[in-house]
């Protein structure tokens, strides 16, 4: 459902310098099986999801996608209103920071993703309580604002937020980095149950324990080996 | 979902400037003009405001347009309301004869119609937005009136639920904005401008001069509504961040032209424009 | 009695010369075309002050002619000072009849009042209109509100409208009530009471208002719409004076003026019309 062809990313920095993380990518991914980046920090794996996003234009190459609303598509010269809609019903970045609007309840973050799907805040807020209660939120905080949580809290609201749509194909950067054990476990339960109903993951995980256990293949960035 | 949508609104070869304008400044190109300093003419010193934009917004969309001030977002913003008058360029709006007719060629009562019917406006200024010596809900009632209601008793009562929807104690209705606080005069323009609940509203720099606190309630407002009754907005900021809250896609304007547009997220984290990397890399 | 020819020659006939008169035609012309819409024109000096009826005065002076009747009324009474002055020079200047009877005039040049008794397609009402402009109260400066009636946004006054009903439950316009002609233009009506202005509404006469210090004229011609403001629950009404009747010809159904006695403090109610009070008097054969 995913090929990635040639793919270039290059950033042009001050004084005429460019950096260049990602050269002549190719890649695919099926349904139900997911990808690991691995890779010494500041490779770019991160610029891999980001591309695939489309939060950054690639400088050269196809990422194919084979999406419900629009059949195969590039996601790297779609329209700009196509790459919305489809971030909206089928793919969905987790980052590792949680950026919301101040003062909105951690449930209601979680229950506005549901927007566009349904119209009703309430039968919304219902589905969101329900997955934060799977990734182990106290109740005492859902009415409060994600402002003031803990690192692990923010991810997990991050977390919930994205997996809430139940996307097709799941970006996740890092989605266990400030996680403990136990959260940990939950996490990657919840996206192993996902991955079996059909969720392709490419993902970037801080460590090989979470790795081993969800992903299927590893794209190492290594230098000289930066290919599959 | 098809791969092509129609647009609620498109703008055309919109230019606006303020002077006669002359040879050297008339021909207008992307490339660099050797008698313009910025968006001035050195030769006869016309300000072009806006130069060939381009841009559409669609149903239920937020559509960002940042820049900073004198890049020409006011002007756009102004003329989008038929406050100004451009010098040239097309509107067309999907709701006015099957957007097949460019409003700017229409007459003013026409304009007059579709700002009233089909078109809100908060105004950075609620001095300019507001009548301050007459009651808030005599404000949103205006509104109404402009879009042909003419029953008292149901505009009373649709004030009162704008009221509660921006958080306005009711009893409070009948109290000229003037006694309120900035924030507070910002939440009855925007209860004003929805009032008739128009397909398209234009928010210009709404949050300048408010306290923090404040801001981030009118901006959860302006999410709500537009989650709710799915209304297309057009947001003007100068504020970055304001721009990354509310919207999926933006226009970076400097100069009085279109420099970049992009998903926002796209805009904030990979700008292409020179003049777009300097206003993410000065945001706070 | 003098023929038309004998009128007092040391002026032109009508006083005004004859250009004069020609651009007021014009204007008129115009004004009756454009139904309510205030067509400026070159109010000219006259013997009497702006501000006291000039506006009227030139409309009738440009109309007349030597087959008219003119009647002169100041606030229903063709008795006050005013009303006199005017038929006088009227009359001066032209020599053509003149009446306190509505029915035998043809021309009925009036301030603040339209007779009680209707008028005909034969004759022509002239109302003195000291402001012209509705939306003065609302909108301060000339240029905006030309541009308001050019785009038919009266948003401002209907917001006025609206205050008055949620202040005080009713609209505050009294006289001069605000009115929509032919579905367009708002125009002030001139200070008539409101028990008049359903009058104006397809009526089978011309009504011509001049105001001569604002230099407007406009008009409402036979037939046409003129609709006062008002909303679907809070519809327009005219004076109500609770059945009470003229002390003086017994009528009820009329516009009344309240008088209080200064001796003995009573309240009593006449007519505003005194021609229609007469003429119910002679019919009862009480004078």
């Amino acid at each position: 459902m995913l090929k990635v062809e040639g793919l270039y990313k290059r950033f042009s920095i001050s004084n005429g310098k460019t950096i260049a993380p990602i050269q002549d990518l190719h890649f695919s991914l099926e349904p139900s099986t997911s990808i690991g980046i691995a890779g010494p920090s500041g490779i770019g794996k991160s610029s891999i999801l980001k591309c695939l996003h489309r939060t950054y234009l690639c400088t050269q190459g196809n990422i194919w996608y084979d999406s419900m609303l629009y059949g195969w598509i590039n996601l790297a010269e779609a329209s700009e209103r196509q790459i919305i809609e489809i971030r909206t019903y089928e793919v969905s970045y987790v980052s590792q920071f949680l950026r919301v609007i101040p003062r909105v309840s951690c449930l209601d973050i979680v229950a506005g993703e549901l927007f566009p799907m349904i119209e009703n805040m309430e039968a919304a807020r219902i589905q969101a309580k329900d997955i934060l209660q799977r990734l182990g939120i106290p109740e005492k905080l859902w009415t409060l604002y994600p402002a003031t949580f803990s690192g692990g809290e923010k991810q997990r609201i991050n977390l919930a937020k994205s997996l809430i749509k139940k996307p097709r194909l799941l970006l996740l950067d890092e989605p266990t980095a400030s996680l403990d054990e136990n959260m940990k476990e939950k996490v990657v339960e919840l996206l192993l149950e996902m991955k079996k109903e059909g969720t392709a993951m490419i993902g970037v995980f801080h460590d090989w324990e979470t790795m081993d256990v969800i992903v299927d293949h590893v794209l190492d960035m290594t230098p000289s080996t930066a290919s599959q | 979902m098809s791969l092509v949508e129609s647009p609620l609104l498109s703008i055309r070869n919109f230019y606006k400037k303020y002077g006669d304008g002359c040879l050297f400044c008339t021909t207008d190109s992307e490339s660099e003009n050797p008698y313009m300093d910025g968006n001035r003419c050195l030769e006869c010193g016309t300000v072009w405001a806006c130069r060939n934009l381009n841009f559409d917004l669609y149903q239920g969309e937020i559509l960002g347009i940042v820049g900073e001030s004198g890049s020409g977002k006011s002007t756009l913003v102004k003329s989008l309301f038929f406050n100004e008058e451009p010098t040239y360029g097309e509107m067309y709006l999907a709701s006015y004869r099957d957007g097949e007719q460019n409003v700017f060629d229409c007459s003013h009562q026409t304009k007059r119609y579709l700002q009233n019917h089909e078109l809100g406006m908060v105004d950075q200024n609620p001095y300019h937005g507001l009548r301050m010596d007459y009651s808030s809900g005599g404000n949103i009632a205006e509104k109404l009136i402009a879009a042909d209601y003419s029953h008292v008793g149901q505009m009373v009562e649709r004030a009162e639920e704008l009221l509660e929807k921006v958080e306005i104690p009711v009893a409070r209705m009948n109290e000229p904005p003037r006694k309120f606080s900035g924030g507070m005069q910002q939440r009855v323009q925007i209860s004003k401008a929805l009032a008739n609940r128009p397909p398209l509203l234009l928010l210009g720099e709404i949050t300048t001069g408010l306290d923090l606190s404040v801001q981030a309630r009118v901006l959860d407002l302006i999410r709500t509504i537009q989650q709710e009754l799915k209304v297309s907005m057009i947001v003007i900021s100068h504020d970055l961040g304001v721009i990354r809250m509310l919207t999926d896609r933006t226009l970076v304007l400097n100069q009085g032209r279109i420099v970049e547009n992009g998903l926002t997220d796209q805009i904030m984290e990979d700008p292409q424009h020179a003049y777009t990397q300097l206003l993410v890399h000065s945001l706070l | 009695m003098k023929t038309a020819q004998e009128h007092n020659q040391s002026y032109n006939y009508a006083f005004l010369d004859e250009p004069s008169k020609r651009e007021i035609r014009r204007k008129t012309l115009k004004a009756v075309a454009i139904p309510g819409y205030q067509v400026p024109f070159a109010s000219r000096e006259l013997p009497i002050a702006r501000g006291w009826g000039t506006g009227g005065l030139q409309l009738t002076l440009s109309l007349i002619g030597d087959d008219d009747c003119v009647k002169v009324i100041d606030q229903g009474s063709d008795d006050s000072v005013n009303a006199v002055s005017i038929r006088n020079l009227v009359q001066e200047t032209t020599n053509v009849s003149v009446t306190t009877q509505t029915e035998a005039a043809t021309i009925i040049q009036s301030r603040h009042r339209i007779p009680e008794v209707p008028l005909t397609p034969e004759q022509v009402l002239v109302l003195q209109v000291p402001k012209p402009e509705p939306l003065r109260n609302v909108e301060s400066s000339e240029k905006r509100t030309r541009i308001q009636h050019g785009e038919k946004n009266y948003n401002a006054m209907w917001l006025e409208l609206y205050e008055d009903i949620v202040k005080w439950d009713h609209a505050l316009f009294d006289a001069d009530y605000p009115v929509m002609v032919h579905g367009r233009y708002l125009m002030a009506p001139s200070p008539i009471p409101r028990w008049d202005t359903p009058k104006l509404h397809q009526s089978s006469f011309l009504t011509l208002l001049g105001a001569g210090r604002e230099k407007k004229i406009y008009a409402v011609p036979p037939y046409t719409d003129v609709e006062p403001l008002q909303f679907d629950d809070y519809p327009f009404q005219v004076e109500s004076f609770n059945s009470k009747a003229c002390t003086r010809c017994g009528s009820t159904d009329v516009f009344l003026e309240e008088n209080t006695d200064e001796t003995n403090g009573e309240v009593h109610y006449q007519c505003s019309d005194t021609a229609y009070c007469n003429k119910v008097l002679d019919e009862k054969g009480g004078r």
